[in-house]
C-alpha cells in the first residue's frame, strides 16, 4: 500500500498539468520569505499510543530579515511528557547560501541552525528537537524548482543534546544523530491561475530520516555501555490549501517505513495555520 | 590627451527629460501564487509606484508609475530581489521630450543612468518602449549578440568601468538600454 501511493504520488509529479510547489510541510525549503514579511504558525501533531490520545501544540513566529536570512521562533506544548504544559523553545534560523533561477526554476542551497531549549527527556532513544530535547541542529537545505517538479532535501547534524533520554532504567547517551529528507510537491488545483483569490491546493510526500548513534547504559550497571544505531525513516503524505494567497492549511499523515531505534509513535496527524503579513 | 578624453566622455554625458510611465518586469525563480503576492507586495512598498499587477501565468508584474516623481529602477530590481527572486528581464515605457540619443549615450535618468546600445542616432519624443539588456536581463545568446554592438567594457563586465562618462558617479547604477522592437 506504501509503495502504491509512492508510485501513484510520482505518477503526479512527472504529469505534465501543472507547476511545483515547495511550500513543504515538514520541512523548510532552501527559499525565505521576503524581506520585512512575517508569519504566525499555529499547529498541532496527534498521535494515540495504548488508547491515550497524544497532542503537541506548536506556536511559531517568523521573519524576514533579509532576503537571504530568515529565523522562526517557535514554542512547543503537549501532554507527551504528563500534563499538557510547556515542553521546550527554539530558534530556527536560514541562509540561502546559492540562488540560480530561471523562468520558473531555480536551484538554491541554504544553511540552518537549529537551537532547542528545554526540560524534557524522551522515553526513547529518538532525538526530538521539535518540542523534545533540548540541542542544536545544523545543516544544509538543497531545492531544485524545475516547471512540474518541486523537490527539496535536508542533510543535518543534532549535536550538543546535553540531557540524555531514558527509559525505565536506561539512559540513552548520544553520540552523533543525522537529519534527512527528501521532499517533493505537487499543484493539483488550479490547473491555470486567474487571480490571487484562486484556492491552491497542493499534494506532498516527504520522507523523513533520521540515524542515530548511541551509547545505551544500564543504570543499575553503569559499566555495562553498550554502543548502537539506527534509522527511524517516516513517510509524511498531506494536501496544503492556500487561501488568498496569504494563509496557508496543511494537514499531514506520518507514518513509519523503517524503525531501526524507537521514536515518536506513528501513524501521527499534523494540523497547522499560517498567515502571512506584509508590512 | 586627458583632456580630450575628459571632453570626449562629458559628449556622451546627456540628462534626460524624461519621465517613466510604465514597465513589464518578469520575476524568475518562482511559481506559486503565495511567492508572487509577496513580490507584489514588497514591490507595493515603493512609493513612487502608482498601480501594478502580476500576471500569476507569465509571471510578470506590470507597473504604473506616479507622475513627476523620482522612479529609480534600481529600487525595482531591489525589491524583487528581497522578495527572495530575480528580476528575469524589463520592458519600460519612457515619455522623452526631444531627447538626442545615440549609440553608448550615457543618459541621467534621476539616480540611474541609461547606456544605450546597438542604435543609431536619433531624438526621442513622446512614448518610448526601452529594453532593459544587461546581463541578468538577457538570455546568454542575447548577451553575445548585444555585446558585439558596444566596445564599451561596462557591459561585458555588467558593471561600472573605465569606459564610463563623468556622469557615471559611485553613487549612480548604471543600466543599458535598447529600443524595444
Amino acid at each position: 500500500m506504501k509503495i502504491a501511493i509512492i508510485f501513484a504520488f510520482a505518477g503526479l509529479l512527472f504529469s505534465k498539468q501543472s507547476v511545483a510547489q515547495e511550500l513543504f510541510i515538514n520541512t523548510e525549503p532552501a527559499s525565505n520569505m521576503p524581506m520585512r514579511s512575517y508569519s504566525i504558525r499555529l499547529g498541532e501533531e496527534n498521535f494515540a499510543k495504548d488508547r491515550v490520545f497524544f497532542t503537541r501544540t506548536d506556536l511559531e513566529f517568523m521573519y524576514g530579515f533579509s532576503s537571504e536570512l530568515m529565523v522562526d521562533a517557535m514554542v512547543h506544548a503537549s501532554n507527551f511528557y504528563g500534563n499538557y504544559s510547556f515542553n521546550n523553545f527554539g530558534i530556527y534560523a536560514k541562509y540561502r547560501l546559492h540562488t540560480n533561477d530561471g523562468f520558473k526554476s531555480h536551484f538554491r542551497i541554504a544553511a540552518y541552525a537549529q537551537a532547542a531549549f528545554g526540560t524534557q527527556r524522551n522515553t526513547f532513544a529518538d532525538v526530538e528537537l521539535a518540542g523534545g530535547n533540548r540541542g542544536l541542529e545544523t545543516g544544509l537545505v538543497f531545492t531544485v524548482l524545475k516547471d512540474h517538479l518541486a523537490l527539496s532535501s535536508t542533510l543535518g547534524v543534532i549535536t550538543l543534546v546535553p540531557d540524555v533520554n531514558f527509559s525505565q532504567g536506561i539512559i540513552f547517551q548520544k553520540v552523533a544523530n543525522y537529519d534527512y529528507s527528501l521532499s517533493a510537491g505537487y499543484l493539483i488545483y488550479p490547473a491555470q491561475y486567474s487571480n490571487y483569490k484562486d484556492l491552491n491546493i497542493n499534494l506532498y510526500a516527504e520522507l523523513l530520516g533520521k540515524y542515530i548513534t548511541y551509547n545505551k547504559v544500564e543504570t543499575d550497571m553503569p559499566g555495562m555501555i553498550m554502543s548502537e544505531h539506527g534509522t527511524v525513516l517516516d513517510l509524511a503524505i498531506g494536501p496544503q490549501f492556500i487561501i488568498n494567497s496569504i494563509s496557508k492549511i496543511d494537514l499531514a499523515i506520518r507514518s513509519r517505513l523503517i524503525s531501526g531505534v524507537e521514536g515518536f509513535p506513528t501513524p501521527s496527524v499534523l494540523i497547522r495555520f499560517e498567515q502571512m503579513f506584509y508590512h | 590627451m586627458k583632456t580630450f578624453i575628459v571632453t570626449l566622455l562629458l559628449a556622451f554625458a546627456v540628462s534626460a527629460q524624461a519621465q517613466l510611465i510604465s514597465a513589464t518586469v518578469g520575476v524568475n525563480g518562482l511559481t506559486c501564487s503565495m511567492c508572487a503576492r509577496g513580490t507584489e507586495e514588497t514591490l507595493k512598498r515603493l512609493d513612487f509606484i502608482d498601480t501594478m499587477w502580476v500576471d500569476l501565468n507569465t509571471l510578470e508584474a506590470h507597473i504604473t508609475f506616479k507622475k513627476n516623481v523620482n522612479t529609480p529602477i534600481e529600487k525595482i530590481v531591489q525589491a524583487v530581489e528581497d522578495a527572495g527572486f530575480s528580476v528575469r528581464d524589463i520592458t519600460a515605457i519612457f515619455n522623452f521630450q526631444n531627447q538626442k540619443i545615440g549609440k553608448d549615450e550615457h543618459v541621467d535618468f534621476g539616480n540611474d543612468v541609461l547606456h544605450f546600445v546597438g542604435i543609431d542616432n536619433q531624438t526621442l519624443n513622446g512614448p518610448v518602449a526601452l529594453r532593459f539588456i544587461d546581463k541578468p536581463f538577457v538570455t546568454k545568446q542575447e548577451f553575445k549578440t548585444w555585446s558585439m554592438k558596444t566596445s564599451m567594457t561596462c557591459y561585458k563586465n555588467n558593471k561600472k568601468d573605465s569606459c564610463c562618462p563623468t556622469n557615471v558617479t559611485e553613487s549612480k547604477r548604471l543600466f543599458h538600454v535598447t529600443l524595444a522592437s
